[in-house]
């Protein structure tokens, strides 16, 4: 009985990444570009991103919010710090300011969610073309490029990257899995009301969870501006949905209460090596995205299922 | 022609561990208001729940007007026109009475609804049955009795004959309940049979004609009501005469622990009163309405006081959300456990955590260790029954649940604890138990308030006894002082408020 409530507790995370490695092995023998080690390096580049982004989400879909406003937010993130490093301040401030901004407003969509009750999927919809609209105002159509090379630094070859995305997994799986903010994350995402029975400051906590999404963001936002070096006003289109995707597959619940950074991970990694193997057998980003959207129903099929089974 | 419209006959139903009904008969007669009376797992609802193909019974027959029917299904006992209105609602509350009391029989031509017959044919059944409501009014803006109607007013759409009514009071407000008990006799006349459960055996005599008591999945006798003194029928009931009820308490300290001085709060609670010590039982009772949930909520600031002062230890302290009151030494137990007290699908060791994760921090560090000792030595010392610290809150029985609510609370050593129908659906054992465990906390020195709507309760473990009614607190009884009777007369005013 004893191992059984902790395999039941971990299973999905079990799950998770034994579909990863089926997804490598088919891969390392279909393709044999993918077995190149460069290849290997070049998805965990990939992945540094959404990576990023999607431990953001976590935190946010545990405690029983949403936030899909994220994508937009890091483009307006992308051209305001673009802007600024073209306006020439110091590169620190650049990344500060543009940190800044992006925690403000996870910070203000936690606000309107709490503040009118409105279900945080509408204030975040909305909220996603508002950040998309000003993000094309600020980029007036231009493309920014050519950035200092401290700057390029953040985002270029894959150490840097790479190191950037395991401090930020290291502090979201300290911050949910040991710290008193966290474990409330998972109570309140359970159920808030017995939360809030329970002394906890509900609204507040809320907030905190939707600001740490929104500096998440703001980091994915200076990597990828940093990688690419180039901002504009239509890239990060979507990336709310991937980074909710990648948590659901690793097993983080869209109901809240349930879920874990290290599992997002894997989901990032399914996605990113899914993607990368089906290009290096020659498959078209169309079929990509179908693969990935199957990928996303069987995961939460599976998820329906355990809970059903654990709860009779 | 037959007078008996049903006839239950030794039906004996076993779970695991239990007889839970033990050769019961039973029978309902045309236009007779037949009262179901016993204590809690007495075997009332069991017997109900067979008659009505929620289960099967093991062995035993049952008659409707005259042929053996076995109600293997819901579906029998509804074709054979038994209804059966609980104490939740069964309606859509989006939808207006008239499609609510038609809801699967609409008329209808071709698949095309016939709306303007529909509330003509709702309109006529509301007169003939002396309900004033409108058909077209949405079921979710009626109060709770009225909702009681609509469900009544839907058994008769769809010909019942018997209709079995679980405790339609115990959510109704005294004034509320006349109108109920008119539309009940209307329709005896017209022949139909009731079956009428209840654990108040005040109203046995309002509204019944004969009652048969339950006790221990026995039943005890059926009587009818003008042979049937009071007295005989509680101790039928209880099993034995009252003053064994007396459990002994431990002594309340001298030191006051809680005082509330004119609390109100908006219209639901007005200038109220209370000190009590430490290491004392005060048991607040009254009606559904009469105001005490709302004032368990306001002395734990789950909704703040709009007036007066509350006092700990002598203290006044504001209260304006839970963790204020916590901070305070304040605990509350809510009414509901499942979706106000534990938090299901999450595990028994996090959902002590709850209010002990921020006690058991450093620098905002859980120490998840600690944790895991402090709820294995609850485990042990409440006697919870779970498999493991990490088995999921919603896989325990109610009993253990609330066990599991009570020890999330101990953990955080309370000055006050606030109990809200503690042993509500909880089983006898289990409700012994957590007697057990609320005396043992007052005999550490916690004040205990207990909020129940279960007179006998009040009176079994309880220093002193105070009856609400609406949002007033009217009589005060000392242990020993009151009887149920007593106390029902205060909760629906046949006795002056004292304060008022």
């Amino acid at each position: 009985m004893l191992k059984l409530t902790r395999v039941q507790q971990f299973q999905r995370a079990v799950q998770a990444i034994f579909g990863l490695i089926i997804i490598n092995f088919l891969f390392l023998v279909l393709s044999p570009t993918y077995r190149q080690i460069g290849n290997f390096q070049t998805i965990f580049a990939q992945a540094t991103v959404l990576g990023i982004m999607a431990s953001g989400s976590t935190i946010v879909l545990i405690s029983g919010g949403l936030d899909l406003s994220v994508g937009s937010l890091l483009t307006l993130t992308s051209v305001l710090v673009g802007t600024f490093l073209l306006w020439e301040y110091p590169v620190w401030l650049c990344v500060l300011l543009g940190l800044f901004i992006a925690t403000g407003w996870g910070l203000v969509n936690g606000l309107i969610v709490i503040g009118t009750g409105i279900p945080p999927f509408i204030v975040t919809l909305g909220m996603m073309m508002v950040l998309r609209g000003f993000a094309e105002i600020v980029a007036a159509g231009k493309d920014m490029s050519s950035f200092p090379r401290s700057f390029r630094l953040l985002g270029s070859g894959y150490t840097i990257p790479v190191l950037i995305m395991a401090l930020v997994y290291s502090f979201t799986t300290l911050f949910l899995s040991r710290t008193k903010m966290g474990f409330y994350a998972y109570a309140i995402g359970g159920n808030p009301e017995v939360a809030r029975l329970a002394g906890i400051r509900v609204n507040r906590l809320r907030l905190l969870y939707y600001a740490l999404g929104g500096f998440m963001a703001g980091l994915a936002a200076v990597v990828l501006t940093a990688r690419l070096n180039f901002a504009n006003s239509t890239f990060g289109q979507g990336m709310e949905l991937n980074a909710i995707a990648a948590a659901v597959i690793g097993g983080t619940s869209l109901s809240g209460g349930v879920g874990g950074a290290l599992r997002t991970i894997v989901g990032v990694l399914i996605m990113t090596c899914l993607s990368a193997g089906l290009s290096h057998l020659g498959i078209g980003s169309s079929w990509q995205r179908v693969a990935i959207g199957i990928i996303i129903i069987l995961a939460v099929w599976f998820d329906t299922l355990q809970r059903r089974r654990v709860l009779q | 022609m037959n007078d008996t419209l049903v006839e239950m006959r030794g039906i004996v139903k076993k779970f695991p561990g239990v007889v839970a009904l033990d050769h019961v008969n039973f029978d309902l007669k045309r236009g007779e208001v037949h009262v179901l009376l016993g204590e809690n797992g007495a075997g009332k609802s069991t017997l109900i729940k067979v008659l009505s193909g929620a289960y099967v019974a093991d062995e035993g027959e049952i008659f409707i007007e005259g042929q053996p029917v076995h109600i293997v299904s819901p579906e029998v006992a509804l074709s054979r026109g038994l209804r059966f209105i609980y104490q939740e609602p069964s309606l859509v509350f989006d939808l207006d009475v008239a499609r609510n009391i038609f809801l699967g029989i609409e008329p209808a031509q071709g698949g095309l609804l016939k709306p303007f017959l529909l509330y003509q044919m709702a309109e006529e059944l509301l007169r003939k049955m002396q309900i004033d409501l409108d058909p077209r009014k949405m079921v979710r803006h009626l109060s709770v009795t009225e909702q009681k109607m609509v469900e009544i007013a839907r058994a008769l759409a769809t010909q019942a004959r018997a209709i079995v009514l679980d405790e339609p009071t115990d959510v109704l407000e005294s004034y509320a309940r006349e109108r109920l008990f008119t539309i009940i006799r209307n329709l005896k006349q017209e022949g139909v049979g009731f079956v009428y459960i209840s654990h108040r055996y005040a109203e046995v005599y309002e509204i019944g004609d004969r009652v048969t008591i339950l006790r221990d999945g026995k039943n005890v006798g059926t009587f009818n009501i003008k042979e049937i003194s009071f007295e005989t029928m509680i101790e039928k009931m209880v099993g034995k005469t009252l003053e064994k009820k007396h459990v002994s308490l431990p002594q309340p300290q001298e030191k006051e622990a809680l005082r509330l001085e004119g609390v109100s709060r908006g219209k639901v609670l007005k200038n109220i009163t209370i000190a009590v010590k430490k290491g004392e039982i005060v048991s607040i009772t009254g009606l559904m309405g009469s105001g005490k949930t709302e004032l368990a909520e306001t002395i734990f600031g789950v909704y703040p006081k709009t007036g007066g002062s509350i006092y700990i230890e002598g203290e006044r302290k504001e209260i304006q959300n839970p963790a204020q009151a916590i901070r305070w030494g304040i605990v509350f137990l809510p009414e509901d456990r499942k979706t106000e007290g534990l938090i299901l699908d999450q595990t028994v060791r996090d959902n002590y955590g709850l209010p002990n994760a921020s006690r058991l921090s450093r620098l905002g560090f859980v120490r998840f260790q600690s944790m895991n000792q402090e709820i294995e030595r609850f485990i042990k010392g409440l006697q919870i029954k779970t498999p493991h610290r990490y088995t999921l809150a919603g896989q325990l029985s109610g009993g253990n649940q609330q066990k599991l609510v009570l020890a999330k609370w101990l953990g955080m050593n309370p000055k006050v604890f606030l109990l809200d129908e503690p042993t509500r659906g909880i089983d006898v054992l289990g409700r012994r138990e957590i007697y057990r465990l609320i005396t043992e906390l007052a005999s550490k020195g916690t004040a205990v308030l207990l909020f129940t709507s279960d007179y006998s309760e009040a009176l079994e473990i309880s220093h002193r006894i105070l009856v609400m009614r609406r949002g007033e607190i009217c009589q005060e009884f000392l242990r020993g002082e009151a009887t149920e009777d007593l106390i029902l007369k205060a909760a629906i005013g046949e006795v002056k408020c004292t304060s008022s």
